[in-house]
């Protein structure tokens, strides 16, 4: 009954990442911002773990063999994703001197899982890249006042923070169709429009307030 | 003089040579970086690569001399210093360091903008995973791999571009890397000999075979 529920959570979250895809290639079509091409794919590649996921709940399969040491499946698709999540961050701050650290950091801390049994190393790495990724943009979504950006960042943020709580499956689950969501409303303009307050429009529409009131008086 | 007298005598100069012009080359190099910080407002970044270079060679000349002609036992230093590329003790990781610099030195020459750095990070990453693990397995491949593709690029570099400073450092490389290849007493200590001038040469600036200098 459990795994019927979880299968049911990771398919809505499969179907929100596809709708975000879809809305992100429309978007795309019409400005041609190489940008959303780049956020396309890293869902794509979210989404290739979530089949993967929904296979195991549906067959009841346990595919998260253990490659060598203490190095799993599960967690190499993990390591894939970390990379291209940093290296989309070193894309959006611009820094191509960097392109390569993702690859190499994701490969000597996945060969050193496999040498020595310790989880550690995985869980700060996925801690520095989430919440490191979430920070900035975040903070350059508020600045920009751009919707995909915050989506992303609190994507990063709380798809990160269900990584950390790994272990406790429900709050991991949950966590991940919340952040889902966070991106989707990212990709449909839901914080441009609800969010963001626009400042010189309320500006305007108190001006025509005050206006309104000494005249009448 | 017999044969035993002329292959000590060539071997000590080849250590003092090692522990006097190779340190000299490096503050010869050392003082041209910052003349040239001081009239650019930044390092070069080919030259600080060079210094570099330089600066781990005369670590590795001064400690050589140390322990092999000083009359005193060092038996901490002997220990750490190890003596060969296949484990991450002091002579290793100056000799991965070296080859990390020169590979950088090749994607700085081409501008490989997004290469800069990755010899860096793929050999931090390599002394981390040794330092936490003791896994150091990869070392003695990477030193081989790295320094024969850098060698070849430096070579095919300095000619592409006309540079002095690829070209020499190419000619350094093959005679020192030869040293380390070449399993012949002889051949070793004439190489010892030959770099440690050519490094004096080069750094003095009058190796120049191509006459425009490409900074």
């Amino acid at each position: 009954m459990v795994e019927l529920g979880f299968m049911v959570g990771e398919i809505a979250y499969f179907i929100m990442g596809v709708i975000s895809v879809v809305t992100l290639i429309k978007h795309w079509k019409m400005n041609s911002n190489r940008m959303l091409i780049a956020v396309s794919i890293y869902v794509c590649a979210v989404l290739i773990r979530s089949v993967i996921d929904i296979t195991i709940y549906a067959f009841d399969l346990n595919i998260d063999i253990t490659v060598a040491g203490g190095l799993t499946i599960g967690m190499i698709l993990g390591f894939i994703l970390f990379t291209i999540q940093l290296e989309f961050l070193l894309y959006l701050k611009n820094l191509p001197k960097l392109y390569t650290l993702p690859l190499f950091s994701s490969f000597y801390i996945a060969l050193g899982r496999v040498l020595v049994d310790t989880a550690i190393p995985f869980i700060l790495y996925a801690m520095i890249v989430s919440y490191g990724s979430a920070y900035f943009l975040i903070k350059d979504g508020r600045k920009s006042r751009n919707g995909l950006a915050i989506g992303m960042g609190l994507f990063f943020l709380i798809y990160g923070f269900g990584q950390t709580f790994a272990m406790i499956e429900v709050l991991f689950v949950i966590l991940r169709i919340v952040a889902m969501v966070a991106l989707l409303l990212g990709t449909r303009g839901f914080y441009e429009k609800y969010v963001f307050v626009n400042v010189e429009e309320e500006q305007k529409i108190m001006g025509t307030w005050i206006a309104k009131l000494v005249v009448k008086e | 003089m017999d044969i035993t007298q002329i292959d000590f005598f060539i071997t000590q100069l080849g250590y003092y040579l090692d522990a006097i012009l190779i340190p000299l080359a490096t503050a010869i190099v050392g003082r041209k970086l910052v003349k040239d910080k001081k009239v650019a407002g930044t390092y070069n970044p080919i030259r600080a690569l060079i210094f570099g270079i330089f600066l781990c060679f005369s670590a590795l000349g001064i400690i050589e001399f140390f322990l092999s002609v000083f009359p005193f036992e060092l038996p901490l230093l002997n220990e750490w210093f190890g003596g060969g590329i296949e484990n991450f003790d002091l002579y290793g990781f100056l000799i991965g360091t070296m080859v990390t610099l020169g590979l950088t030195m090749i994607f700085y020459a081409n501008s490989w903008e997004f290469l800069y750095y990755s010899a860096i990070f793929f050999y931090g990453g390599m002394l981390l995973l040794f330092l936490f693990t003791g896994f150091d397995a990869f070392l003695e491949t990477y030193i081989m791999i790295a320094g024969a593709v850098g060698v070849i690029f430096l070579y095919f570099t300095g000619i592409r571009v006309k540079d002095n400073g690829a070209l020499g450092l190419a000619i350094f490389f093959t005679i020192a890397f030869g040293t380390i290849l070449i399993d012949d007493h002889w051949v070793a200590q004439i190489s010892i000999i030959v770099y440690s001038v050519f490094i004096l040469i080069f750094s003095l600036g009058y190796f120049k075979p191509f006459k425009e200098v490409v900074k």
